[in-house]
């Protein structure tokens, strides 16, 4: 059904998230994701063929969006770089469509009582739909970002874990 | 200085402003005093701030002598960072509370720096002092502030990641950018996605003590950083299209949060208690303009009647017919009771009928009065204490809505009482007297003349005291 050929990334912690849970409809479950520690960037490749028309209606339509859910994201130790996410097609073009930055929530080594693994949501509309209307195989990257000015690349020093990533529909709740 | 001038010239041309539209708007100055009500804090932006200027002056000696306070003094720098969070042993009040990945994380950083930016205050001893705010969303204002990278400064520190303290590290764009959650509407998102980003990505990008909560609150840019964090949920909120803080969440409202004020006393703060940054915590930020306006509906207490039963009352039935229906009352071995309760001004004494109830419609309604024994009912008169009329409640066959529900009818009589009183009348009278339309006096006998029998469940004479209870 879709392809996981590679994969690299990181993680951030944020909930709430739920609000409109039951209005939101899974089009895509990936495997779970796990970057290892000292990496710079992973992509992963997700073969969509067979919900491609469903994203692309949906991306067209105003009132709904495309969202990429990362659920379930944890580190052992803090990763000390975050992660900017794109999405594209292979060897292509990509759009930035956020980032995955662990702080406070995620980390066990830094777990204050019970530990609660991140999760962060990124609408991927515009992006997904662009990279769709060339392929139907897209690519999802994690390129670990530190300061600016560094002479090396920025590299994780924590494997990052991805428990439960998807992409659904939901309503939008964005103005555009 | 020149910072002062402008902060006074803004304030100037304020007074100006209000004085014009005093002038202009006459009866309505109170909404002119309002409109224009000076906030005395303005958080300026960091970036033009040299080490001279005012704030960071202030910020750094009072940094100074919170670092010289033991750590459980609640005004130390050690305990206020660790409010936020820390790895010291030992348990404290409000200690490793700060909020992440909750629906409190907007709300308990804007107390947190509220207190603290009290305390700087207090410890500076610059009763002005304004926390300034870190823009790094400027792209000239990318490096740390050069102030904080000044080792002689108490605005420095070592822990922080390579090139920061040199000034050769910088933040990447993608870590400041606000247009991920700026267009999102609700607003547990929008919250999560500044969390994400700018919020962590700053924290992560910087490292060292910044980048884990444990130590993030040591490092004295953390507090600038989080002013910028704060002013950017004023900024998402003032998109307006739907925005709003989540003011039908009631854990958000009311759950209340552990602080200290500038003088080591704890303080409690709910986040109904920052919606409002200019109006409730007098500060704004530069160049924010006017502030959006949020406000938790006010839940108020409602009021109820505590009632205490004084005197219970004969059964009282009404029977069809015409006639007025007289009830004897003893009052002699209540009546030091009801003298009590006549001399309290809290309380007033009634007549309560519940469980009132006729079969059909009689037809007429009842005044009801409360008089010594013979006396001829009279509307214009003390004795007379209301009307019982029943329409909808209380008639069984007309109930249509529903379960059966008698009547119940409440008067107050302390005035009837007391020109009983006044008669030393150990006996009071109550009578009901139908009455029906005005007609002609031919048909007045039909007009008030009672169809169904009217059956009181309880009367009594009660004490009673408003009230009031939460909801």
């Amino acid at each position: 059904m879709f392809l996981l050929r590679t994969l690299l990334a990181a993680s951030v912690a944020l909930p709430a998230l739920a609000a409109h849970a039951s209005m939101n409809k899974t089009l895509v479950r990936l495997p779970p994701i796990s970057i290892p520690a000292g990496t710079a960037s992973r992509t992963i490749e997700v073969d969509v063929h067979e919900v491609r028309s469903e994203l692309l209606a949906a991306a067209k339509d105003r009132s709904r969006d495309l969202v990429l859910d990362l659920e379930q994201i944890e580190a052992d130790r803090n990763p000390e770089v975050f992660f900017e996410i794109s999405v594209g097609v292979p060897k292509g073009p990509s759009r930035s469509v956020g980032n995955l930055a662990l702080y406070g929530v995620g980390i066990r080594s830094e777990a204050r009582g019970q530990f609660l693994p991140a999760h962060i949501q990124l609408v991927i509309t515009d992006a997904l739909s662009a990279a769709l209307r060339k392929s139907s195989t897209v690519e999802i990257s994690f390129v670990a970002q530190g300061a600016g000015g560094s002479a090396t690349p920025a590299r994780s020093v924590s494997a990052v874990r991805v428990g439960n990533p998807s992409i659904f529909i939901a309503p939008r709740t964005r103005s555009n | 200085m020149s910072l002062r001038r402008s902060r006074n010239r803004l304030q100037t041309r304020r007074k100006f402003l209000k004085t014009t539209a005093a002038a202009i708007a006459g009866a309505t100055l109170f909404d002119v005093e309002k409109l224009f009500a000076i906030t005395s804090h303005v958080r300026l932006d960091v970036g033009p701030l040299t080490a001279a200027s005012p704030d960071l002056v202030s910020y750094a000696k009072a940094i100074k002598a919170m670092q010289a306070l033991p750590v459980a003094d609640p005004l130390s720098w050690a305990y206020q960072a660790a409010i936020h969070g820390t790895t010291l042993s030992g348990s404290h009040v409000a200690w490793n509370t700060c909020q992440h990945g909750t629906i409190f994380f907007w709300s308990w950083h804007r107390m947190y720096l509220y207190w603290f930016e009290r305390i700087i205050r207090k410890m500076s001893g610059n009763p002005n002092f304004a926390l300034p705010y870190w823009n790094y969303e400027s792209a000239g204002e990318r490096n740390l502030p050069a102030p904080f990278r000044n080792s002689a400064s108490s605005l420095y520190t070592v822990n922080r990641g390579v090139g920061w303290n040199a000034g050769t590290a910088s933040l990447p764009s993608s870590a400041v950018a606000t247009s991920g959650f700026m267009p999102t509407i609700p607003y547990y998102p929008a919250q999560s996605g500044c969390e994400g980003t700018p919020h962590a990505t700053v924290h992560v990008t910087i490292g060292s003590w910044m980048g884990v909560i444990s130590t993030a609150a040591q490092d004295p840019i953390f507090y600038l950083h989080h002013a910028n964090i704060d002013r950017l949920w004023n900024l998402w909120l003032k998109q307006g299209g739907g925005r709003s803080d989540p003011l039908t969440d009631n854990t958000w409202k009311t759950t209340k949060w552990t602080f200290f004020d500038e003088s080591g006393k704890e303080v409690h703060m709910t986040s109904c208690d920052v919606l409002r940054a200019a109006e409730q915590l007098d500060y704004v930020y530069q160049k924010e303009g006017k502030q959006a306006t949020e406000y938790c509906p006010k839940v108020l207490p409602f009021p109820i009647w505590e009632v205490e039963a004084i005197q219970p009352l004969p059964a009282i039935k009404l029977p069809p017919g015409p006639d007025p229906v007289p009830f004897r009352v003893d009052i002699s071995q209540f009546a030091q009771r009801l003298s009590a309760v006549r001399a309290d001004q809290k309380q007033e004494l009634a007549l309560q009928l519940t469980g009132v109830e006729a079969d059909r419609q009689p037809n007429v309604y009842w005044e009801v009065y409360v008089a010594p024994p013979g006396a001829e009912p009279n509307p214009e008169s003390e004795s007379w204490i209301g009307n019982v009329a029943l329409f909808g409640h209380g008639i069984h066959d007309e109930h249509q809505h529903g379960e059966f529900q008698p009547a119940e009818f409440s008067f107050p009589i302390a005035r009837a009482l007391d020109a009983a009183a006044a008669k030393n009348a150990k006996e009071i009278q109550l009578t009901f007297v139908p009455r029906g339309a005005l007609i002609s006096a031919a048909d007045a006998a039909q007009a008030e003349r009672n169809e169904s029998t009217l059956t009181v469940g309880k009367a009594e004479i009660v004490s009673r005291r408003l009230t009031t209870r939460q909801p």
